[in-house]
């Protein structure tokens, strides 16, 4: 739609109404989708739109369709093109959208004031120079527009093809990782048995390796095992294994000299048995990256009644939990009202989220790494916000942090290819609601802000 | 005998394990250590070079949070105390770029891509110990078990 007149041109509009535009013998009423110029055909008149509002359509290819350019609201001229470039000829089809009154000169009409303002086509001239700078601003908007389309049209298509790869993928891998979890499991049961029966002594060290905890780390393997290699005089390696399986020297002592010099097979057991272990960790691992791949791709858009968020937020940290291990994450759920929303749609938003804030937390070294999510229903928005105690987001990087392929991650593994904020951020406004970072050193906060009114299904 | 080294480095404890795994064989003539992280790594090194031991061989992942296995095993290379000690990069992601600065600037000495074959890095360790063990005129005779015999061969004939 053309923007107001300026005052001048205003003027300059009201003083040619008032010279040409007055005669009542020159006056037209359009009713409601009346064609008041057919595209193509002659046209000798200048109109003045007095009310209403008129549509210009334009037809590229003939019997093809019409494409809607803009509307004119008063006073707008209509013609101007075919009047002073004496063409003659209507260069769009243009048809009244509201009633109309328009008037209008023909070629005929007696120029006014001459004396004053000069011949009719200098005292119109501001009038075509408005038109023209306004036209080209339209073009230039319709070239912004066809340019961001064409960029989302891109990014839908290589989420598209990213989602078909990642799902294609992912049923080849679950199939193998079916076949590796499953066999392990049974030879895991089968060696279980078989040592109960055969070899009681090994079993209670097989078996301690696959119930073993977490475990120590390397570091803390290396520091404990020398403690044990001086209390018991062993070698280094040895001193590791034992450091792996006991808290203290004393419990060794305490099994006899028998055990020391068995050391090395019953240290064997148990690292089987730890193996045994490793193997499932290493297979839900893998089948949590699989199910972040996926939702990543994911086409499962369809929006039902009766999806919590705090649901949503849980599934992310479960989809999560094997990528944090080192993180502090802290979660206050507070009471939210049931939505019509796609789950896995916000399953991936959290995970996108979490992600980003997970790995500012690893980029710097930091003492006590923390992610803290809280969620509230506050003055008709479901408000969720994930901060972290990171180093922050750069001044200067805020701009871009949306944009796709925008990623601050060098070298690392990146599933989000750079495209994880501006994917959120998209499913965050297809639900009308708004995502907003405020970030300074030591403190990143994105929250979401989700209207309810809009989200309940109720329209 | 002196007590010679091999350093293993892997975020994934459970992947850290497995690589540990396959070079059991060689646990009773090297040492062998874990670490799980390349500045655990690095403190490592420098407590083990006080202690006036051998370091022969660091096999290292890419992909880890802070510092990277290049990044790793080129500082290595740079460091005067550690310049022959044998590197592998064993990893399961890395872009061309990573792995061009591997070769030009960390020199690494074997390239392993997971998922890996427990033999093979075995083999290549055992080639790459006997190359450190022959230039650094330790004593091989002791170790013969777990050495290459091929490459022995070849470089003390």
């Amino acid at each position: 739609m053309f923007s107001d007149p300026s005052p001048e041109i205003a003027a300059t509009i009201s003083r040619l109404q008032r010279c040409y535009f007055n005669q009542p013998e020159r006056q037209l009423w359009l009713k409601q989708g009346e064609v008041l110029l057919e595209q193509g055909q002659v046209n000798e008149k200048l109109f003045l739109l007095l009310s209403g509002q008129l549509t210009a359509y334009y037809q590229v290819e003939p019997n093809g369709e019409f494409f809607e350019l803009n509307h004119f609201n008063p006073p707008s001229f209509t013609g101007v093109h075919s009047y002073f470039s004496g063409s003659y000829c209507a260069r769009f089809r243009v048809v009244a959208s509201e009633d109309c009154v328009l008037a209008y000169i023909d070629t005929q009409v007696e120029v006014k004031q001459e004396a004053e303002f000069g011949p009719l086509a200098q005292q119109f001239m501001p009038v075509i120079v408005n038109e023209l700078s306004q036209r080209q601003i339209l073009a230039m908007h319709a070239q912004v527009e066809h340019n961001l389309a064409q960029q989302r049209a891109m990014q839908a298509e290589k989420m598209s093809t990213i989602g078909q790869l990642a799902s294609g993928l992912s049923h080849e891998l679950n199939n193998a990782l079916g076949a590796i979890s499953g066999k392990s499991a049974y030879f895991e049961r089968f060696m279980d048995q078989h040592f109960e029966q055969y070899f009681p002594t090994q079993h209670h060290y097989f078996r301690a390796g696959l119930d073993s905890k977490q475990g120590l780390d390397s570091k803390l393997v290396r520091s404990r095992g020398k403690i044990f290699e001086q209390a018991l005089g062993v070698e280094r390696d040895q001193g590791k294994a034992l450091a792996r399986i006991f808290a203290h020297p004393d419990e060794v002592t305490a099994l006899g000299k028998g055990f020391l010099k068995r050391l090395d097979e019953y240290a064997d057991y148990w690292q089987l048995g730890r193996d045994f272990k490793e193997l499932k960790q290493a297979v839900n691992h893998a089948t949590g990256i699989i199910k972040s791949v996926r939702l990543l791709g994911a086409d499962d858009t369809e929006r039902k009644y009766g999806v919590d968020i705090n649901d949503t937020i849980n599934c992310a940290l479960d989809l999560m939990s094997s990528h944090c291990r080192s993180v502090d994450i802290r979660i206050q759920a507070g009471q939210l009202p049931l939505l019509c929303a796609s789950h896995a749609e916000w399953v991936q938003v959290w995970v996108n989220l979490i992600k980003n804030a997970y790995e500012a937390l690893l980029s710097q070294p930091n003492p006590a790494p923390l992610i803290r999510i809280k969620t509230q229903l506050s003055g008709g928005f479901v408000q969720v916000s994930i901060e972290d105690n990171g180093p922050g987001i750069a001044p200067n990087l805020m701009q871009s942090i949306f944009q796709p392929d925008m990623t601050t991650k060098k070298g690392g593994l990146s599933f989000g290819l750079g495209l994880g904020l501006s994917i959120s951020q998209r499913i965050i406004s297809s639900y009308q609601g708004e995502l907003k970072v405020v970030s300074q050193p030591g403190l990143t906060c994105f929250s979401v802000f989700l209207p309810i009114e809009v989200n309940n299904g109720n329209n | 005998m002196e007590t010679i080294n091999i350093i293993c480095v892997d975020d994934q404890r459970e992947v850290l394990s497995a690589v540990v795994r396959d070079l059991a064989p060689l646990a009773d003539y090297f040492n062998i250590e874990e670490c799980e992280s390349a500045a655990e790594c690095e403190e490592l090194m420098d407590e083990l070079d006080a202690d006036g031991e051998h370091i022969a061989l660091v096999i290292s992942d890419h992909v880890m949070p802070l510092k990277t296995g290049v990044q790793l095993l080129t500082e290595i290379a740079d460091d005067s105390r550690f310049k022959e000690v044998k590197k592998i990069l064993l990893t399961g992601l890395a872009t061309h770029a990573d792995t061009i600065k591997a070769v030009n600037q960390a020199h690494i000495d074997h390239y392993l891509e997971k998922a890996w074959d427990g033999q093979e890095l075995l083999q290549i360790s055992k080639q790459l110990l006997t190359e450190y063990i022959v230039s650094q005129g330790l004593d091989y005779e002791s170790r013969l078990a777990v050495l290459d015999a091929p490459t022995l061969y070849k470089l003390i004939q």
